[in-house]
């Protein structure tokens, strides 16, 4: 027999509970909220890594924001009046030279794939670097996803606690990059494939769950939440409530998973190894979240690459450590069995003139650049293109950003030529003009 | 005159040459012309390079042509080297990269657009390929003979213009527009807009039941008149002017007197083109204009940064790609125009003077070259975008100018590092014919400033992005863009007029619901635009529904303001930040809490559920809630206590989109 009681004061037993909440979840039903039903269990944290660790494919993408230079890295040209002061050194493959600033990128060529002949149109930052994200010009008004955007809904699950894409920038400067990351990165794919940025202190803020909230207080009140704005959706057709659900719907997400944005928690070594400086830190953040199964990580840090000025005093700074950075990151995921399952690109938006500027640094270069990839669907031990002595233009087997993207898709067993399944836009593809992939460096 | 005998030409060219096809459409230049050759031509002949001097990018440049002469005749595709080179065989055939050929559609879009220009007056053939005299005539005579879509009556208002232009463009687009909000919609937007905050149930409910006509009127009238609303602008613009400031600037911008003067700006609405006269100027002589300096002491030495905040408000250009290079798309942003305008500026300098900073101005000095990436380099002349320059004598090289009293009104100290002497002001002033050039005869300035009123009031500008008011972005409804802007000039660029002319237009009051129907284009402005809020309007939103005090909630404007940096962005990109702020911040847990008057403690000494329901809906969302609603936040509630209950429920409205965005 029911005692009675009070609604709005005291206690409540579980039976009114039980049938209060069957009531007000059906009622939510009718809202559409399929997601809903499935609260307790889907968000067990270590259940879904388990899960992740198995099945899933990753992508890290090192973006070297800026441009990198290419004579400092992967195409040195000793001989050649532009070659600059370093020389160059043997790698593990042979024949194949480094510059000397890479002498542990060297020791592991044999699992890298190099490409010489990158050859894109876009000498100016903001351009390239849309270009080089996104993989292909903008058609206006239409904008065309990032390269994220598209994995974390290719690669990532929606019930994924770890957020599908992940951006590790601590700078919140970067000039042209600054005014890049304030546009639209998920573009025709919505905002629930925008990437969650995070950097800096490395923790997330707001992570924690208030002390007079309980996790059912929380889960009950975002469902109202969702239920109002979707109403308010449909009632009027309104993109901003897509917008605003889209972001409210990953908070629990995030913070189940906040705990893996803590490097403390990592062992001292690790953070050794690959920091203190904040693009390493950030890469073994990436590998963290990899490993718990983040589908894609994008590690920037402003754009330091972009030296008009002193070009060797800063390089023979910043390359050995990124070196080291690259070193570190793809031996620890072989260690770990996942570099297999884990493409990782390496590379900026173009790369840098030949020649020196009037106050000792290169210039933009777009004509001829290069990148690296590894891992996933990626050869092991090659080199691709190549470009003439002075390193002026490519000579042979020139690529493209469609190429790039083509190539990246493949590795990952997605394909590339995919027509985008969106209403009222025109047709889009993944890689459009079906652009060839890199056919050397695809395993 | 000319005119009539160029029509009447034309009209008897129509006769005389039957039409092949019906009536002969000219291809659209914007539209059809210039993408192919935008896609085809334009690397070599267009911005950064001409080559062979030849330009496309015009009507007019194509007949002016290049080395080879005239690239069209009009009217005649056939001898028209521009079509006779795209042909494939032709010698010489364009363009020469083979991928990059012109497909016969293409190529026929361009026939057809030549042979549909009309014959230039009385001249042969023969003396268009050879002499240029005509063109710049038939250029504006064709401009002047397209129809324009309508010319408004002498006395037409402003709010009279902007519902009867976009009428047109709906008639004539097939536009069925969203239909006429009702007054507790407009009095929710409108408050947002001219006071940075929702009403309060009192003020809304005094307005819904006022039955005398004219109440839209009255309201607009007394928020314009209110202190809110100068607050309100000076948040807005403090932004958009100079960016959000630097945790080291922010107090220092109430402290010298740059938030006192834009609020004592639009308190007195002072006109908008003395306003940028006294932010490029930068000498704050009078009360009315003493905080103005601040626009440019902020940014120190930094020339470039000075120039390149200048350039949006005088010309409604971002010109920061014109650096290093002319403008890859608009043509006539060059190189020259930036560096101009830092010359501008590069005579200037932050110093201390006995009534405290400001920025003086040497009345020599600032001679620099720039160079483009050719490696070629020129002096940076006085030269600036709308065309008009000024005469300066350069030095002799390697001459040192010597720096004269009488060079200036208000002379330098001979020793600055002794001295705090007031701000040099020289007699040939840079800044002042700036100032002059940006604000006298320059029809860009009042665009732009309307262009971003528009953007403010209806979501998006009428040229969007708001400082894109270039050749290659074509405004969506232009002549209204002309209209506004040359009326905004006419009446003494008035703000407080053009913001009461568009809030009473009835397109402002457009729904912004089309449930059901796949809406227009965002351009056509045939519903209300969703405006996401701003921090500050989220904030004063906040403790009006909450009805709390704002110095109570001090921490949670900052989290604010460090959350939702934007004003009038693109486009709306919430971010997972700003979700996780809501949903785990003790700062909004304790808004929520019943402490005092708050809303929450009312809600709590209501009795019954569903009263709660309807007192929290009517304080944030100022509606009753529907049976749907009711229902699910009745389940809801049922099974809470009290106190978490209203949190909850408080705290769903408030993370709901419909208060958190303009509607």
């Amino acid at each position: 027999m029911k005692t009675e009681l009070k609604y709005g004061e005291g206690a409540c037993r579980t039976e009114d509970h039980d049938v209060h909440r069957r009531l007000f979840l059906k009622g939510l039903g009718t809202a559409g909220l399929s997601s809903l039903m499935s609260w307790s269990g889907l968000f067990s944290f270590s259940a879904f890594a388990q899960a992740a660790k198995k099945e899933g494919k990753h992508c890290i993408l090192l973006w070297l924001c800026g441009a990198p230079s290419q004579f400092e890295t992967w195409d040195p040209k000793p001989e050649s009046i532009y070659g600059g002061p370093f020389k160059s050194i043997r790698t593990k493959i042979p024949g194949v030279h480094f510059s000397e600033l890479m002498p542990r990128c060297a020791s592991i060529a044999d699992k890298l794939a190099v490409v010489r002949s990158m050859r894109t149109k876009p000498n100016e930052h903001l351009q390239a670097i849309d270009l080089l994200c996104r993989g292909n010009p903008t058609r206006e008004p239409f904008v065309r996803p990032t390269l994220g955007s598209v994995l974390a809904q290719q690669l990532g699950h929606l019930e994924n606690p770890v957020p599908n894409f992940i951006l590790l920038d601590p700078c919140p400067e970067g000039n042209e990059f600054k005014e890049f990351k304030a546009g639209n990165w998920a573009g025709w794919l919505g905002a629930e494939y925008g990437p969650v940025r995070v950097g800096g202190e490395y923790k997330i803020s707001d992570a924690q769950r208030l002390a007079d909230l309980t996790t059912q207080d929380a889960e009950e009140r975002e469902a109202l939440r969702r239920f109002l704005t979707k109403k308010y959706e449909n009632d009027r057709s309104s993109a901003a409530a897509a917008s605003h659900n889209a972001i409210f719907s990953r908070v629990k997400g995030l913070m189940s998973s906040a705990h893996l944005f803590d490097l403390d928690k990592l062992p001292a070594r690790d953070r050794e190894k690959y920091g203190p400086g904040n693009f390493g830190m950030h890469t073994l953040l990436a590998r963290q979240l990899v490993e718990n199964g983040a589908p894609f990580v994008m590690v920037a840090n402003g754009m330091s690459w972009d030296c008009h000025v002193y070009q060797h005093e800063i390089y023979q700074m910043l390359v050995p450590e990124v070196d080291r950075i690259i070193y570190h990151l793809i031996t620890d995921l072989e260690e770990r069995g996942l570099l297999d399952k884990t493409l990782v690109v390496m590379m900026g938006e173009f790369g840098r003139t030949p020649w020196l500027n009037a106050a000792r640094g290169r210039d933009h270069f777009s004509e001829a650049w290069s990148l690296s990839m590894a891992g996933c669907g990626i050869k092991k031990g090659v080199v691709v293109g190549a470009t003439d002595p002075d390193g002026a233009r490519v000579i042979e087997k020139p690529f493209n950003e469609q190429n790039l993207f083509a190539t990246i898709f493949s590795a990952l067993g997605l394909d590339p030529y995919a027509e985008y399944n969106v209403p009222d836009i025109p047709t889009f593809y993944r890689v459009e003009n079906k652009a060839e992939p890199i056919r050397e460096i695809l395993s | 005159m000319l005119l009539r005998l160029f029509l009447l030409i034309f009209v008897c060219l129509a006769g005389v040459f039957p039409p092949a096809t019906k009536a002969a459409v000219r291809p659209e230049w914007t539209g059809e012309v210039e993408p192919i050759l935008d896609r085809h031509c334009f690397k070599c002949h267009g911005g950064v390079k001409q080559k062979g001097g030849l330009d496309l990018r015009s009507l007019e440049t194509m007949l002016r042509g290049g080395e080879s002469g005239p690239a069209i005749v009009p009217h005649e595709s056939s001898n028209s080297r521009l079509i006779q080179f795209i042909q494939p065989g032709a010698e010489p055939h364009m363009p020469p990269d083979e991928k990059k050929q012109l497909s016969p559609g293409e190529i026929s879009v361009l026939r057809k657009w030549v042979d549909s220009l009309p014959r230039p007056r009385g001249l042969s053939s023969n003396h268009l390929l050879t002499n240029t005299a005509w063109i710049e005539s038939y250029a504006g005579d064709l401009k002047a003979s397209q129809k324009p879509v309508w010319t408004p009556p002498a006395k037409t208002t402003p709010a009279e213009a902007i519902d009867g232009f976009l009428t047109r463009s709906w008639r004539k687009n097939k536009i069925r527009p969203a239909p006429e909000s009702d007054n507790s919609v407009f009095i929710r937007r409108v408050y947002l807009d001219l006071a940075g905050r929702i009403p309060s149930q009192e003020e809304r409910d005094r307005f819904l039941a006022d039955s005398q006509s004219g109440k839209q009127k009255r309201l607009v009238d007394n928020l314009l008149e209110s202190d809110e609303y100068p607050r309100h602008m000076r948040e807005i613009f403090d932004v958009v002017l100079m960016g959000r400031p630097s945790p080291a600037n922010e107090p220092l911008r109430s402290e010298h007197g740059w938030n006192g003067y834009l609020e004592k700006s639009f308190r007195e609405n002072r006109p908008w083109d003395q306003m940028v006269r006294d932010m490029i100027r930068a000498r704050g002589t009078h009360d009315s204009n003493k905080g103005a300096y601040w626009f440019l002491y902020e940014k120190e030495s930094n020339h470039q940064a000075m120039a390149e905040a200048v350039a949006p408000l005088a010309f409604g250009v971002n010109i920061k790609c014109a650096q290093c290079h002319n403008h890859p798309m608009a043509w006539e942003i060059e190189q020259r125009h930036y560096w101009g305008m830092v010359a501008a500026f590069n005579r200037s300098k932050p110093v201390q003077t006995p009534s405290g900073p400001a920025v003086s101005e040497s009345a020599i000095g600032g001679f620099v070259n720039f160079a483009n990436l050719k490696k070629e380099s020129q002096p940076a002349l006085l030269a600036f975008l709308n065309g008009k320059t000024v005469e300066e004598k350069w030095p002799v090289s390697d001459s040192k100018e010597e720096d004269k009293t009488e060079l200036y009104r208000v002379p330098p100290p001979k020793d600055e590092k002794k001295e705090k002497a007031p701000a040099a002001v020289p007699i040939f002033s840079r800044r002042d014919i700036l100032a002059t050039i940006a604000t006298e005869e320059n029809p860009a300035l009042a665009q732009a400033m309307v262009n971003r009123i528009w953007l403010q009031l209806m979501g998006r500008g009428l040229v969007h992005p708001v400082d894109q008011l270039d050749s290659r972005h074509p405004a969506s409804h232009p002549e209204l863009l002309r209209w506004l802007s040359a009326d905004f000039e006419r009446y003494g660029f008035d703000v407080k007029r053009l913001i009461r002319s568009i809030v009473l237009s009835s397109a402002y009051q457009l729904e912004s619901a089309m449930p059901g129907e796949k809406k227009p284009a965002a351009e056509s402005f045939a519903w209300a635009l969703e405006k996401p809020l701003s921090a500050e309007q989220l904030f004063r939103s906040t403790l009006v529904a909450l009805n709390m005090e704002e110095k109570e909630c001090g921490e949670f404007r900052k989290a604010l303001l460090n959350h939702f940096p934007g004003v009038m962005q693109v486009s709306y990109n919430p971010s997972l930040q700003q979700a996780m702020f809501f949903s785990n911040s003790p700062l909004v847990n304790d808004l929520l809490k019943p402490k005092g008057r708050n809303t929450a403690a009312r809600l709590l000494a209501l009795e019954g559920v569903e009263n709660r329901i309807r007192s929290g809906f009517d304080m944030v969302l100022g509606r009753e809630p529907d049976l749907e609603e009711m229902a699910g936040l009745r389940s809801f509630l049922a099974v809470k206590p009290g106190e978490k209950g209203v949190r909850d429920l408080l705290w769903t409205l408030l993370t709901s989109v419909e208060f958190q965005v303009n509607h």
